[in-house]
C-alpha cells in the first residue's frame, strides 16, 4: 500500500477499528489509562507499518496482533505491579478476545439497546461511573452512599446488561432461523 | 456463558477486576480460573469488552461546556434504544453556542453510531465470510459525514455543499466548503469539531478526514476519537488526541499549530511517499517551506482565536513558575517534542534526550514522565548560569525503580566531580541499611542525609543550599534534616545533565519529573506549597502532572 488513495482507505480502517481495538486492549491491561496509552502507541505503529499491510486481508486481526505486542511492550516499561496476569495467560486472553472480535459489534449494538431499558436510577449510576471514568469512592461521596453499596449496584447492573445482551443476541439468532 | 450460569465466584472476581477493586489473593484466584478454563476466559472477555464499550461511549469531549451535566442527560429513543450520554431534547436554536456545539457533537456521534448500526459490521466496510474487509471505494456517496453546528455571518460560495436556506443543524455530505466570509463550525461524524473563518476552502473527504486548500481552521477531537486527518499541500496532519490549527496561505504554504495534545505531521514528497515525519506537542508549531524543511516555532493561539482551551500551565507548573526558577523542566510528554525537553522558566535552557529514554506512567493514574535507565539521560549543556555557589535550591519529583548503587537526579559538574553541585540517591551499602539522598558540592563535601525515599512511589525532593553553606533536605514538603558546612560550591566549566553525571556514570533507574533549579533559596512554606499542589495528582502517593 503506497499511493494516497490506499492511504485514505487505510486511514479509514484505522479509524474504524478504534473502538474494538480499545476493547481488545482493555481485556488485557484492565486500566483504562494504560489502555489509552497502548491504543495510541498501537496507532503509531499501525501508521508506521502501513506499507506492510496487504489490502484484502483481515485488517482487524492484523491490528490486534500489533496491539498485543504493544501490550507486552508497555508491561516491560511499567513497575513490577503485584496484580498482573502472566504472559501466558495474557496470550490466552488475547486469543479469546480475537476469537470474539467478529461478535463485538453485535454485542455493542445490543448493549446500546439494553442501556435504554435500564431504570432511570440505574442509568444515572452508569452515567456517573463511566462519564470520565469516575472512581467508585468519588461516586459514593457525591451520592452520600457507601462505596460497597455503589460497587454492589454496579455489579447488579452489569449482570442485567450482560443478561440482556445474551437475550437480545439469542432472540436475533432465533429470528434468523 | 451467561451470568446466570457463570460460576458466582467467577462473576464476583471478574467484576472486582474490571472495577479495579480486586484484592491480591482474589487476583491470584481469578488468574487461576482464567488460566484453566476457556469458558471462564470468554466470560471475562465479554465483561471486559462491555466495560470498554461503556467507557468508550461515555468518553468526554475535550472541551466541556460550563453546564455539561445538563448535556449528560440520558435519553432513550422511542424504541427504548440508548441515545448516548450527550443527547438532549432541547431545541438547539435556543442554546448558547458552546452548548450547541456539544449537542451537535453528540448528534454527529449518535448519527455515526446509527449509520454503523444500519451497516454490516464495521460501519462503512463489511466483512466477507472469510473475514477479509471489503473496503468502500468512494466516500462521496451522498451519505451525511458531518453536521453544520454553528455559523456567524457565514457567506458560502455557490459550489459549497452547504444549503444556505437549511441553516444550522443540516447534514453535510462529502464535498467542498468554501466560506467567503464570516465563521462556521462543522462537526464530523467521528466527533471532530472544525472551526473556520472566511475566506477558507475545505474539502470534506470523509467522516474523519478533510483537505484544507486555503485559509485557516481549528480542529478539536474528542478524547478517544483520535485519528482525524487534515491534508494540506505537501503535508498530512494526523491527530493523536488533540486540538490544533492549520493554515494554508495564498502561496500554498502550510502551518500547523498544536494547542493541546499531539499531532503527527508528515511531509509528503512528489511521489506520494512520506519523506519526513514529526510529532508535535502542545504549544509547538511548524511551517512547511518546501523540500523536507519544517521550521519550528511557538504555536500562536491568538491567530486562531483559541481562547477556551484548558490553562496553558497546570496548577503545579504555575506554582513552580510563581517562584521564578532559573530553569524548570517538567519532563512530561506535554513539555517535550522530538527529543527536545523544554525549560518552562522562560530562560530557554532546553535540553535534549540522549540514549534510551521512555515516556511512561510510573503510577497507574500519574503523568507520563521521563524514564531513564542504563544509558538514558537529558543533556542541558554548558550554561554559565548554573555556576551557583550558595543561596540556591534544587527540586525534583522522583520515582525509584530499584535500589541502584548511585543515581544522579541532576548534576552540574565539570565532566567529573571537581566543581559544581549535584543531587543524587545512593543505595544501601549493606542489606540492613537504607539508601540515602545526598547533595554534593563536588570536591568540597557530600551532604549525606539520613532520610531516603520509598521504592516505586513518587517522592518530592527539595534541597536548599543556603547563604551560610548549610544544606536543608525536604521530602514531601517536610524538612527532614539540615547539614551544616562552611564552604560554598566550587565554580567551573559546568555541564548540566539530568539522570546521570556528565561523564556518563551514576545513571538514574526510574522516573523523574518537574526538575527545577532556583538561583535563590526556597522558603519552607513554598516547598510545602509545591508538594501540596503536586501530590493529589497521582493516586494518593505524590507526583505532579
Amino acid at each position: 500500500m503506497t499511493d494516497r488513495t490506499n492511504e485514505v482507505e487505510y486511514g479509514r480502517l484505522v479509524t474504524e477499528c478504534q473502538r474494538r481495538l480499545y476493547a481488545y486492549i482493555l481485556v488485557q491491561v484492565r486500566d483504562p489509562h494504560v489502555a489509552d496509552d497502548v491504543l495510541q502507541q498501537t496507532n503509531t505503529v499501525l501508521w508506521e507499518k502501513m506499507d506492510q499491510f496487504t489490502p484484502g486481508t483481515n485488517f482487524n486481526a492484523w491490528a490486534c496482533r500489533i496491539a498485543h505486542f504493544q501490550v507486552l511492550a508497555i508491561r516491560k516499561t511499567q513497575g513490577r505491579e503485584r496484580q498482573r496476569f502472566s504472559d501466558t495467560l495474557l496470550d490466552k486472553l488475547a486469543a479469546t478476545a480475537e476469537r470474539r472480535d467478529p461478535v463485538f459489534e453485535d454485542r455493542r449494538r445490543a448493549l446500546l439497546g439494553c442501556l435504554g431499558k435500564l431504570s432511570k436510577d440505574d442509568r444515572e449510576l452508569v452515567s456517573e461511573r463511566y462519564f470520565g471514568d469516575t472512581r467508585i469512592d468519588a461516586i459514593a461521596e457525591s451520592t452520600q452512599r457507601s462505596s460497597g453499596a455503589i460497587r454492589q449496584a454496579l455489579y447488579r447492573i452489569r449482570g442485567i446488561l450482560h443478561a440482556c445482551i445474551e437475550q437480545t443476541l439469542g432472540a436475533e439468532t432465533e429470528a434468523a432461523r | 456463558m451467561s451470568p446466570r450460569n457463570a460460576d458466582p465466584e467467577l462473576r464476583a472476581l471478574v467484576d472486582a477486576a474490571i472495577d479495579g477493586s480486586i484484592s491480591d489473593a482474589d487476583h491470584d484466584r481469578l488468574a487461576e480460573l482464567l488460566d484453566a478454563d476457556e469458558d471462564a476466559r470468554e466470560y471475562y472477555t465479554d465483561m471486559a469488552q462491555m466495560h470498554a464499550a461503556l467507557l468508550w461511549e461515555h468518553a468526554e469531549p475535550l472541551e466541556q461546556p460550563a453546564d455539561a451535566p445538563h448535556a449528560r442527560v440520558y435519553a432513550a429513543d422511542e424504541d427504548g434504544a440508548y441515545a448516548g450520554p450527550h443527547a438532549t431534547t432541547e431545541p438547539v436554536a435556543t442554546l448558547r453556542p458552546m452548548l450547541r456545539w456539544a449537542i451537535a457533537a453528540g448528534v454527529a456521534i449518535v448519527a455515526g453510531l446509527m449509520t454503523a448500526m444500519l451497516l454490516p459490521h464495521g460501519g462503512t466496510h463489511g466483512t466477507t465470510p472469510g473475514g477479509a474487509p471489503q473496503i468502500a471505494r468512494g466516500v462521496n456517496d451522498g451519505r451525511p459525514i458531518a453536521v453544520l453546528a454553528d455559523a456567524e455571518g457565514a457567506v458560502w460560495a455557490e459550489d459549497s455543499v452547504v444549503d444556505p436556506q437549511a441553516g444550522i443543524g443540516q447534514s453535510l455530505a462529502a464535498g467542498t466548503l468554501r466560506l467567503k466570509s464570516g465563521a462556521a463550525q462543522v462537526v464530523f461524524n467521528n466527533g471532530a469539531v472544525v472551526r473556520m473563518s472566511g475566506p477558507t476552502q475545505l474539502v470534506m473527504s470523509g467522516p474523519d478526514r478533510c483537505r484544507l486548500t486555503g485559509g485557516r481552521m481549528v480542529v478539536r477531537v474528542p478524547h478517544r476519537a483520535k485519528g482525524f486527518v487534515v491534508d494540506a499541500p505537501n503535508l498530512v496532519v494526523t491527530d493523536l488526541g488533540t486540538a490544533f490549527g492549520v493554515t494554508v496561505d495564498e502561496r500554498g504554504a502550510a502551518e500547523v499549530h498544536v494547542f493541546e495534545g499531539h499531532v503527527r505531521t508528515d511531509v509528503i514528497g512528489a511521489d506520494g511517499h512520506t519523506v519526513r515525519s514529526m510529532t508535535l506537542s502542545e504549544d509547538h508549531a511548524v511551517r512547511f517551506e518546501g523540500g523536507t524543511n519544517l521550521v519550528q516555532r511557538v504555536a500562536d493561539r491568538s491567530a486562531f482565536g483559541v481562547t477556551g482551551v484548558p490553562p496553558h500551565r497546570t496548577a503545579y507548573e504555575q506554582t513552580v513558575l510563581d517562584d521564578k526558577p532559573l530553569a524548570y523542566w517538567p519532563l512530561t510528554d506535554r513539555a517535550m517534542s522530538d527529543g527536545t525537553v523544554y525549560d518552562l522558566s522562560g530562560h530557554e535552557y532546553h535540553g535534549q534526550t540522549r540514549g534510551t529514554v521512555a515516556w511512561s506512567r510510573a503510577a497507574p493514574t500519574g503523568p507520563r514522565t521521563l524514564t531513564t535507565g542504563r544509558d538514558g539521560y537529558v543533556e542541558i549543556g554548558r550554561e554559565k548560569a548554573f555556576n551557583l555557589t550558595n543561596g540556591f535550591a534544587v527540586e525534583a519529583w522522583v520515582w525509584l525503580d530499584y535500589e541502584m548503587t548511585y543515581g544522579r537526579i541532576i548534576s552540574a559538574d565539570s565532566n567529573g566531580p571537581t566543581a559544581g553541585w549535584g543531587l543524587a540517591y545512593q543505595g544501601p551499602k549493606r542489606l540492613t541499611d537504607d539508601g540515602s539522598i545526598f547533595f554534593t558540592t563536588y570536591s568540597i563535601l557530600d551532604f549525606r542525609f539520613a532520610a531516603t525515599v520509598p521504592m516505586q512511589k513518587w517522592a518530592h525532593l527539595v534541597v536548599v543550599f543556603d547563604a551560610n553553606d548549610d544544606a536543608h533536605l525536604y521530602i514531601n514538603g517536610v524538612l527532614k534534616q539540615t547539614i551544616a558546612s562552611d564552604r560554598p560550591a566550587k565554580t567551573g566549566d559546568l555541564n548540566v545533565v539530568i539522570g546521570r553525571m556528565s561523564h556518563g556514570i551514576q545513571n538514574w533507574y526510574g522516573a523523574l519529573a518537574h526538575v527545577a533549579v532556583y538561583d535563590h533559596e526556597l522558603a519552607a512554606e513554598r516547598v510545602a506549597a509545591h508538594y501540596r499542589t503536586g501530590a493529589p495528582d497521582v493516586s494518593g502517593n505524590g507526583g505532579a502532572r
